[in-house]
């Protein structure tokens, strides 16, 4: 146990007490953050370029007459126009705040009633994008008004709808968004009309309705009964996600590091001058422990940080403190987990790149949570998500999200997770060692996993 | 009393049979030079007796178990191939392998060595910033920081200069009259050939020499005369009895055909030119390691014509 402890102090001091683990400390909630903070600032400086958008609205023959013969006059306006207007009314209205300043690029349309639309005007217009003369065009057809096409939306296929959107790369955007919403306003309007309803009745009858979330009613300590709090975003996923990823950051934080220990002990041949002085299961175990010990700190050093940014913030209340405890078990868990994969991949490997080959495999197992976190969110108490919370490298990520969500996880599922973690730790925790073993004295060789799998059964 | 011994030991990794057949005894409080070229098979032996590898067949007895922990306390080891933590400081490094090693004497015996090894004023630096030489320093004392019971030094001398060499052979011969076992691996015959009670050659896996450096000397017999003469090789070669010469420049050796008559390789210089020097000697261990290097090269690589000139 002494050399155990020796190595797991110098490995603690040689992680901790060095100016890059500050700087990773600092960095770390730098980067979560910057995800959040950078489409702000973004939208803080939002594009002010005017659009030029060609409108040809080649649906009026067939549209006109249609209304001719429900209304008997000939009074309706070319959708083509209703657009223009549309356009008009978000120009003034839509895209300036309060002090008069836009907040986004107008949209200036110019309209061309056609019969029908050439490729060879296609073509033109197309060149017209090309050189920026233009931003896009849009071809409107009589198809829009025939209610036999099965589509959902107007303009995701040209020749069905009757509504194209042309542009360059412009499929995701705002413009395209707004034509979406704009033409389908105008044209459910019509087809109200043709069915003889009033748009206004229609409308308010379809007003949505906004259901509020509420968490669990439960006892408070008096025996009373405690109302129920609302559920908003904050607690429903930003909070999850947020925990989720811290925790993920800290098994990464520690994890890596111990891949890159491990390789630079065995690249400059320091693992050659350990093996006279010490077991490979007890130079593992001493580094493990290290590890497990970087991570306590560098939570603890956050779990301080959070809590005086919930103090100064008012968010007091919205802690999870039943949660605390499960978090720190499950980190230590996962930190011993990961850890003693990557220091098996840091043994095995003769060189950063060959440790990159060997991770590819790994990653594909680990990463897994970061895949299903969302549908985990949305229905805790799935099949998925209680599966998955059985599969130990999955564990620590989604019990935290899953407890964070839901009230309601059965004490066999927490227990439960507990011992596959427990298990799962230990038997990836027993093939690392015996791959460590083998690994640490292989030189210039980098093992198949094939390899790696004999290494593990023979040992 | 032995602090090793090993019986009819050997270790293959695949195909290939790195130790065979291998009987070697090394008694306590002296120093045992182990001798080979590159991939005989030395450091697969050192690693046997520091357990790290479990032999194929044979035993492996150290102070007197068979089956003993890889990592003992009562050995010391530096590797061929070794390294420090860069980042870490001259001195915690030491203490690190002392407290890994269990020493409770570290600090006094820190200072002592750090003193002796003119580091003193490196121990709060940073290992990177040494010179290779003085690092090397620091992996020596690294090693005997603990006084173990048995030293095993894998090439100590390997890349060392000359002022180096002889603070590390005085280290080494210090050690010993201290009551240490020594084992060391070298391709420098002339240091073995100092410093060490016994030696024991390995080539290719297979002993092909061992025991004491007198003896094995004794045996090889007095066969060797070097001589400063103002004739050519060849013409050396064309006197009566002389089997091969060593060329060392300024002095040649020649090895003598058994039962050649020295006093008449004596008359024959004499008489065929003006002779500086003349000295009757045993061979070197320098020379044994070629000759057996050499017969073992020539019975299963290059079938050489008897006769020829060496340097």
């Amino acid at each position: 146990m002494g050399k155990v402890l020796v190595v797991a102090r110098r490995e603690y001091l040689a992680a901790v007490a060095t100016r890059s683990f500050l700087i990773g400390l600092a960095l770390m909630p730098v980067l979560m953050g910057g995800g959040a903070v950078l489409p702000r600032l973004l939208t803080a400086r939002p594009d002010l370029e005017t659009k030029r958008i060609v409108v040809f609205d080649a649906s009026e023959t067939s549209r006109q007459s249609e209304a001719n013969e429900i209304d008997g006059n000939n009074q309706l306006e070319p959708l083509g126009r209703i657009l223009q207007q549309m356009a008009e009314h978000r120009n003034q209205r839509e895209i300036v705040d309060e002090s008069g300043r836009p907040t986004g690029p107008r949209y200036e349309i110019d309209l061309r009633l056609v019969e029908h639309l050439t490729d060879a005007l296609r073509l033109e217009q197309s060149d017209r994008i090309r050189s920026k003369e233009i931003f896009c065009f849009v071809e409107l057809d009589t198809r829009l008004f025939d209610l036999s096409q099965p589509s959902a939306s107007p303009t995701t296929d040209r020749t069905g709808t009757g509504a194209a959107f042309y542009a360059d790369g412009g499929a995701l955007s705002d413009v395209r968004r707004w034509f979406d919403r704009a033409i389908s306003d105008a044209v459910r309007e019509r087809r109200l009309q043709a069915a003889g309803l009033n748009p206004e009745v229609v409308q308010q009858a379809n007003r949505p309705v906004a259901v509020e979330g509420f968490g669990l009613v439960e006892r408070d300590r008096d025996g009373g009964i405690r109302k129920a709090e609302t559920v908003d975003r904050l607690s429903a996923i930003f909070l999850p996600m947020g925990l989720m990823l811290a925790m993920f950051a800290l098994l990464w934080m520690t994890a890596q590091p111990s891949l890159e220990s491990i390789l630079e002990e065995k690249q400059l041949r320091i693992s050659e001058v350990l093996l006279g002085s010490i077991q490979p299961i007890q130079w593992m175990t001493g580094k493990l422990l290290g590890s497990v010990l970087c991570s306590l700190t560098t939570l603890a050093i956050y779990a301080g940080a959070a809590l005086v940014v919930a103090w100064y913030l008012d968010y007091w209340e919205k802690i999870p403190w039943k949660i605390v405890p499960w978090f720190v078990v499950y980190q230590l868990l996962g930190v011993t987990l990961y850890s003693s994969l990557f220091m098996a991949v840091g043994a095995a490997a003769n060189s950063t790149k060959d440790a990159q080959s060997l991770m590819m495999p790994l990653l594909i197992f680990l990463l897994l949570p970061m895949f299903v976190w969302f549908n985990v969110i949305r229905d805790p108490d799935s099949g998925l998500a209680v599966g998955l919370s059985f599969y130990p490298p999955a564990t620590p990520l989604l019990m935290i999200v899953r407890m964070m969500v839901s009230s309601s996880i059965p004490v066999w599922q927490s227990i439960g997770t507990m011992l596959a973690m427990l298990l799962g730790t230990g038997v990836c925790v027993f093939a690392a060692a015996r791959i460590f073993r083998i690994g640490i004295l292989s030189q210039g060789h980098t093992p198949s996993l094939r390899e790696l799998g004999r290494w593990i059964v023979s040992g | 009393m032995n602090v090793i011994e090993l019986h009819d030991v050997c270790r293959s990794f695949g195909a290939r049979l790195a130790v065979d057949r291998l009987d070697l005894t090394i008694a306590a409080g002296r120093i045992h030079g182990f001798i080979g070229p590159n991939g005989s098979g030395k450091t697969t032996t050192i690693r046997m007796i520091l357990r790290v590898f479990a032999p194929d067949r044979g035993q492996v007895i150290v102070f007197g178990k068979e089956h003993g922990e890889v990592a003992d306390d009562r050995i010391g080891y530096l590797p061929e191939e070794r390294g420090l933590y860069k980042k870490m400081r001259v001195h915690d490094v030491i203490k690190f392998f002392a407290d890994l090693k269990g020493s409770r004497h570290s600090q006094a015996d820190i200072d002592d060595w750090l003193r002796r090894f003119s580091l003193a004023d490196r121990a709060n630096h940073r290992v990177e910033s040494l010179s290779k030489g003085m690092a090397q320093k620091v992996q020596f004392i690294a090693a005997v920081i603990a006084r173990p019971e048995l030293l095993i030094l894998d090439e100590p001398f390997s890349g060392l200069d000359p002022v180096n060499r002889e603070l590390f052979k005085d280290a080494i011969l210090d050690l010993k009259r201290g009551g240490m076992t020594v084992l060391f691996s070298t391709h420098d015959m002339s240091v073995a050939e100092q410093m060490c009670d016994s030696i024991c050659m390995i080539h290719r896996g297979r002993k092909v020499l061992d025991g004491p450096l007198d003896e094995v000397r004794r045996q090889y017999g007095e066969d060797t005369i070097r001589v400063r003469t103002g004739l050519t090789n060849s013409e050396l070669l064309r006197l009566d009895g002389v089997m091969r010469i060593n060329d060392l420049g300024r002095m040649r050796e020649l090895r003598m055909r058994q039962g050649a008559d020295v006093q008449s390789i004596l008359r024959n210089l004499v008489q065929a030119g003006p002779l500086e020097h003349f000295e009757l000697g045993h061979p070197t261990l320098h020379d044994i390691f070629l000759r057996i290097a050499g017969d073992t090269c020539a019975q299963n690589e290059c079938a050489q014509n008897e006769g020829g000139v060496d340097g």
